[in-house]
């Protein structure tokens, strides 16, 4: 009992998630399609091999990336809703070191292109910090607008300056091999997951460990938490604001290293694919928390490699069940203040009841 | 007492009015994707009564993203197949593809599942189906509008150009002003294989023609911007141009608008787009993928699929300009002399420029 | 009905436990109906979850409620409500964005046919139960619009509406300047006339002893002491309040002021309103300067620009720093920091959003803005067990009761959390300018007697200290000198007379000079000053 009290809100997530898959199953019974079937094909196109596995993993990757950044920005109480231009700039940049640095061996290249993305996720963060502290535009307003000059820059260098001529596809010219990012073959058999996922992992764990236990974390926290007490105790806001959004839009600026660097080799007109949107959902669903980003992102990648099979496998059933699922948890994640204060006053009357 | 129950219940019910909300909203959404959560019904024949295998063969087939209801490339692809389907008596199961990312496990999840054919709709499918046909040697697959090699893939290319000069020497014929124009979608080698050939076409039958020319854009949105494709249409038409070939997908749209509005024609494209605007479409320039996907299905299905690169141009009616009773009076006092152009197309009397040969590299890779 | 001399509410030997630990054990009690009565007792005495127990918020772990005869299990409070309760939160419970008539209409909706809204006749049925006019307003006003003695005049009307003739009300005047909490007690009065039961929750002998008629004291959950006002001695309800005799402060006759650490000169802040105007004063080293008037004089503004955090125009110094008129928030944020590491010790006036990290820890809490001179960090990285160490010490010394060091510092009652943040504030470092403002809001009994205490000891030690407060009684108590703002001018100061036998300073003058609007000239002043010395 205790123990569920505690982790109230973890125990109501996850009833949100289950809530989401049950209506959507329901949704699909109502349609005419037996809900176990559903269910079997989204599990087994979700992990049933290691192929799709792999896919799942793959399509999670870019998430953790996004999803963090979003996380990142509301532990200081802001709204990133920039993601998905940051990490259009950012899988941008590096293609372009890739492009440019075609030579350089895996050793100097993948730093390097790390770097790279980081650093124009960053940029756009910082970007709009600045216009939020010097000017008050809110972050909201700022990202979202910020996202429409990160697709033009990113259109700029794509079909203009690094454009492949001899592809009828809008995308730039392959990067050096070099750059190119190591599959995991070993887990996700011949689909296309690399070791960017990796890269993930690890990020989400020293974004933890940052959040957690250093300074760093402790005033992006308490900026965000308590700005007036903070303001008071000589912690400059403004300052934490800049530094929040940029490392947001860099973690952001990352997420195209899976697609970028290790499927595509090279960056193609609109390769996001609204990574950088169901961030903001794979931020909510793990509650701010690198390792439920971790989990959500999880969740909502195999959700749609899942979600493909759809089409083949059912006859009344098309993949945009996977979108209806997302929604229908969101907006159960969204609702879970009231449930969990419900929750609460239900579990302390059982309590008195019971004695 | 029954006051009492009154009471209760109505203070009840406000004191915990938030706690109805999310119920109300979650029934809501499920309304609403009630409605539109139900797959099209532009379904396969046959495909509700088999699953996996079944007496025919099952064919998978990958569309592009834009998805069957396109009215023009996938849809020309989902209706080849439903053609294929009826005649051969197989089974089609198709898959719209959401991102770039998708063709890949869609065509392997086709391949896994046994199917002896898999088929790709568009350009963007080259880079995966070279994968996924390198995994898979004992499956067969074929890409539309795009070149993959391999000892098991058949690649489908259309003579664009033919077509285009075919319309284009229409529109000479027809314009009253000596001006026409070209609204192409994105600016890709593609359009441009389009734009050199009409070009060619008009001033070949009017050499004092001029042609203007405009993309809606240089992204894949270029598309799917119809009011985008009105503005540079109207632009054309207010420097004169009566006559308006679009190569620009959903954005044409908006060019068929512009020309009703304004009293003057248009040429459509890739599909039979005569009967959108009746008496305002002089024709369409037809890019025959139905065709394409039933002859690769009647191949598998005869037995005899053959991979390589296949060309289909005028002479096999891979690309052909629609003549129907919406047009017929438009066009018929100018059929002899177009047949005898393509006749010459044909036989190789007219050579057609190609946009493809005039680059350095290859229109595809 | 029963006739005869009615209670309006009898306890019967009525306990909850939450957990292992009983907030309310055994109390019996007898309220009769028509009357005042103050609930005393110290923060976690367990008079809060009483009068939850009363209004159905709790449901009792044992013993009965008897109201008005009738013994009564509430299942909601909703039950409570049909049957003439009322409950007056310390957090108010209304709709910012609506007018006045409708948020009291909110779940007591006077309808028309249809279920639609009918605001006259609402009005008119209202103003039917109305005692005086003195609980009138202007009931299409928008409800932000209203001062904070207006919203409580809204919530207990809502409970008229509702006609509930038993009222409770949780700490009203926490929340209120001085003139108005004379106002909430003459509404208090009329209601008792029209035969409602009045309950207050409240640790303020003052106001029970000029308004109340019973009181009633609970201690660790126990009913410990009750009767009539007018029967008892101040003293009496203290020590069964706190259970010994209180000794005396400590003597503040010694005073020797050294150098000045917080210096204002001819300062101004200009805004729509609230503003300071030209004013000049100066807090020195073994001092405690007070500074009264009605909130929202001016008093934020000293605060906040002593700390840069607001433009002015004049000088201000603090410990030796002179702060720009006008800076970038960066700059300001690095003077703070500098200022708060060489002494500034602060606690602000709303604790819950300028002094705590409300959803934090007690341990994060503790620690906050003081970890730099403290090494809680090494390289950036969090030196937990030193931090958990010197946190444990500071709680210990100021006496904080806390569960653990990792609960939430909301979950604390308001005494403990302005403990810990004074804890905070002056062993967080070595304090040699302590600005505090309300210092005591909210805040119980004996957890004033410490922090007075305290702030006695720093004074000795050498600190300068400025307190401002709407407590007259307080700054009377505490300081050296007063001065008074009234719309962000100084309109008197006073200093505390030697010979104690009259009172330290003539609260009547001070209290003039809190409403005078126009400042004094420097002849008065000086001569006011004369006055009060020679007193």
């Amino acid at each position: 009992m205790n123990f569920v009290t505690k982790n109230i809100s973890w125990f109501v997530t996850l009833g949100a998630v289950l809530l989401g898959f049950s209506a959507a199953l329901l949704l699909a019974a109502v349609l005419g399609e037996s809900p176990s079937l559903v269910a079997t094909v989204l599990i087994r196109g979700a992990v049933g091999s290691a192929t799709s596995l792999g896919y799942s993993l793959y399509y999670a990757t870019p998430l953790i990336f996004t999803g963090l950044a979003v996380s990142w920005a509301l532990k200081a109480g802001l709204f990133n809703i920039g993601a998905e231009g940051q990490m259009t700039l950012g899988g941008v940049a590096m293609a372009a070191v890739g492009i440019l640095a075609s030579g350089l061996p895996a050793a100097v290249a993948w730093p390097l292109a790390l770097f790279a993305g980081f650093g124009a996720g960053a940029s756009a963060g910082w970007i709009v910090a600045w216009f939020k502290v010097r000017r008050g535009v809110h972050e909201v307003l700022g990202s979202i607008l910020m996202n429409f000059v990160s697709y033009g820059i990113a259109g700029l260098f794509i079909l203009n300056i690094f454009r492949n001529p001899s592809s009828q596809n809008p995308e730039t010219l392959p990067i050096g091999p070099g750059f190119e990012l190591s599959q995991l073959s070993l887990i996700g058999g011949t689909s296309p997951l690399n070791v960017a996922f990796v890269f993930a992992l690890v990020f989400a764990a020293v974004a933890d460990f940052v959040i957690r236990r250093t300074r760093l974390g402790m005033n992006l926290r308490w900026s965000g938490g308590a700005p007036e007490f903070a303001r008071r105790s000589g912690l400059s806001i403004d300052r934490e604001t800049m530094r929040a959004l940029a490392i947001s839009g860099g973690l952001a600026g990352l997420a195209g290293a899976s697609v970028v660097l290790g499927y595509m080799h090279k960056a193609r007109e609109g390769f996001s694919a609204g990574a950088g949107f169901i961030g903001i959902a794979v931020a909510l669903l793990g509650r701010g928390n690198p390792w439920g980003v971790i989990v959500a992102a999880l969740l909502f990648g195999g959700l749609q490699k899942g979600s493909l099979d759809l089409d083949i496998d059912t006859d009344k059933i098309s993949r945009d069940l996977a979108g209806v699922i997302q929604a229908l948890i969101v907006m159960a994640v969204a609702a879970r203040p009231v449930i969990e204060a419900g929750l609460r006053t239900w579990l302390e009357r059982r309590k008195r009841e019971a004695t | 007492m029954r006051q009492n129950l009154f009471h209760s219940l109505r203070a009840r019910c406000l004191g915990f009015a938030p706690n109805l909300v999310a119920p109300i909203l979650v029934a809501l959404m499920v309304v609403v994707t009630l409605v539109s959560c139900t797959k099209k019904e532009a379904g396969t024949p046959g495909s509700s009564s088999e699953k996996l295998a079944g007496p025919g063969i099952t064919i998978g087939l990958v569309l592009d993203k834009g998805g069957k209801d396109d009215k023009s490339f996938n849809s020309a692809a989902v209706a080849g197949a439903e053609r294929a389907a009826k005649e051969f008596g197989v089974v089609i199961k198709d898959v719209e593809s959401p991102d770039d990312a998708a063709f890949e496990p869609a065509m392997r999840t086709f391949a896994e599942r046994g199917m002896p054919l898999v088929i790709g709709i568009g350009f963007a499918q080259t880079d995966p189906m070279k994968k996924v046909a390198a995994q898979f040697p004992k499956t067969h697959f074929a890409v539309i509008d795009g070149v993959v090699e391999g000892p098991n893939v058949t690649s489908f290319m259309f003579e664009e150009h033919e077509g285009s000069y075919l319309v284009g020497y229409l529109a000479g014929l027809v314009t009253k002003t000596g001006k026409v124009g070209f609204v192409g979608g994105m600016e890709i080698a593609m359009i441009r294989r389009f734009l050199m050939a009409y070009e060619a076409g008009v001033i070949a039958a009017n050499p004092k023609a001029k042609v203007f020319s405009n993309f809606v854009g240089i992204t894949a949105s270029a598309w799917a911007n119809p009011s985008k494709g009105k503005e540079l249409a109207l632009s054309q038409i207010g420097q004169g141009a009566d006559i308006i070939f679009h190569a620009a997908g959903a954005s044409g749209m908006g060019v068929f608008d512009a020309v009703e509005e304004k009293k003057v024609f248009a040429i459509g494209v890739d599909s039979n787009q005569n009967g959108i605007k009746p008496g305002r479409v002089l024709t369409s320039m037809l890019k025959r993928v139905d065709n394409a996907v039933y002859e690769v299905i009647r191949s598998e299905v005869e037995g005899r699929f053959k991979p390589g690169p296949n060309s289909f141009g005028l002479k096999d009616k891979g690309v052909d300009m629609a003549v129907d009773a919406n047009n017929e009076a438009l066009v018929a006092p100018h059929m002899k002399k177009l047949d005898e152009v393509r006749e010459q197309i044909i036989s190789g009397k007219i050579v057609v420029p190609d946009f493809y040969k005039t680059q350095p590299t290859s229109g595809t890779k | 009905m029963i006739s005869g001399p009615t209670e309006a509410v009898e306890f019967i030997g009525i306990g909850k436990s939450f957990g292992s630990c009983r907030a309310v054990d055994h109390v019996t009690g007898n309220f009769s109906a028509g009357r005042i009565h103050a609930i005393l007792g110290e923060n976690g005495a367990g008079k809060s979850t009483l009068m939850k127990l009363l209004f159905g918020l709790y449901g009792p772990t044992e013993g009965k409620i008897r109201v008005k005869g009738t013994e009564r299990h509430w299942r909601s409070p909703a039950d409570s409500m049909d049957a003439g309760l009322g409950m007056v939160q310390q957090h108010f419970t209304l709709v910012e964005s609506l007018s006045v008539i409708d948020n009291i209409m909110l779940g007591a909706e006077a309808c028309s046919a249809f279920g639609v809204l009918d605001r006259e006749r609402a009005i008119q049925l209202l103003e039917a139960e109305l005692p005086s006019a003195d609980l009138s307003l202007d009931w299409n006003r928008q409800v932000s619009d209203l001062s904070v003695g207006e919203k409580q005049k809204v919530e207990i009307l809502k409970l008229i509406a509702r006609k509930a003739d038993i009222l409770v009300l949780d700490e009203p005047t926490a929340v209120l300047a001085p003139q108005e909490i004379s106002g909430l007690f003459s509404i208090l009065k009329e209601l008792k006339k029209q035969g409602r039961t009045v309950f207050v929750i409240t640790h303020k002998l003052g106001e029970v002893f000029e308004h109340c008629d019973t009181w009633f004291v609970l201690r660790a959950g126990r009913s410990i002491a009750s009767g009539e006002v007018h029967q008892t001695k101040v003293e009496d309800v203290v020590r069964a309040m706190v259970g010994t005799n209180l000794p005396p402060l400590s003597d503040l006759s010694k005073r020797n002021p050294g150098e000045a650490r917080l210096k204002f000169e001819n300062v101004s802040v200009k805004k729509t309103s609230h503003v300071l105007n030209n004013l000049s004063f100066e807090v020195r080293s073994g001092e405690i300067v007070g500074i009264a008037g009605i909130d929202g004089s001016g008093q934020a503004e000293v605060v906040a620009a002593s700390l840069g955090l607001v433009s002015f125009s004049g000088e201000i110094t603090v410990l030796g720093d002179v702060i720009p008129g006008s800076q970038s928030s960066d700059a300001a944020a690095k003077r703070i920091e500098r200022l708060r590491n060489a002494g500034l010790a602060l606690v602000s006036e709303d604790r819950h959003t300028q002094s705590l990290w409300m959803n934090e820890s007690v341990q994060l809490n503790t620690g906050l803005g003081v970890d730099s001179t403290k090494s809680f960090f090494k390289n950036g990285l969090l030196q937990s067990k030193v931090w958990t160490t010197a946190v444990s010490n500071w709680l210990k010394s100021f006496d904080v009761r806390f569960p653990s060091l990792e609960i939430s510092v909301d979950r604390l009652s308001g005494g403990n959390q302005q403990k810990l943040i004074f804890a905070r504030e002056l062993l967080g470092r070595t304090p040699r300018l302590i600005v505090v403002h309300q210092p005591t809001r909210g805040v119980d009994f004996l957890s004033i007697r410490l922090i007075y205490e305290r702030l006695l000891e720093a004074r000795e030690g050498g600190a300068a200290i400025l307190v401002i407060s709407s407590e007259l009684d307080e700054l009377m108590t505490l300081s050296d000198r007063i001065f008074v703002l009234c719309a962000g001018r100084k309109t008197g100061e006073f200093i505390r007379a030697t010979d104690t036998a009259r009172g330290a300073f003539d609260r009547t003058a001070i209290g003039a000079a809190m409403t005078s609007a126009s400042p004094m000239t420097a002849s008065e002043q000086s001569s006011r000053k004369q006055t009060e010395v020679s007193l």
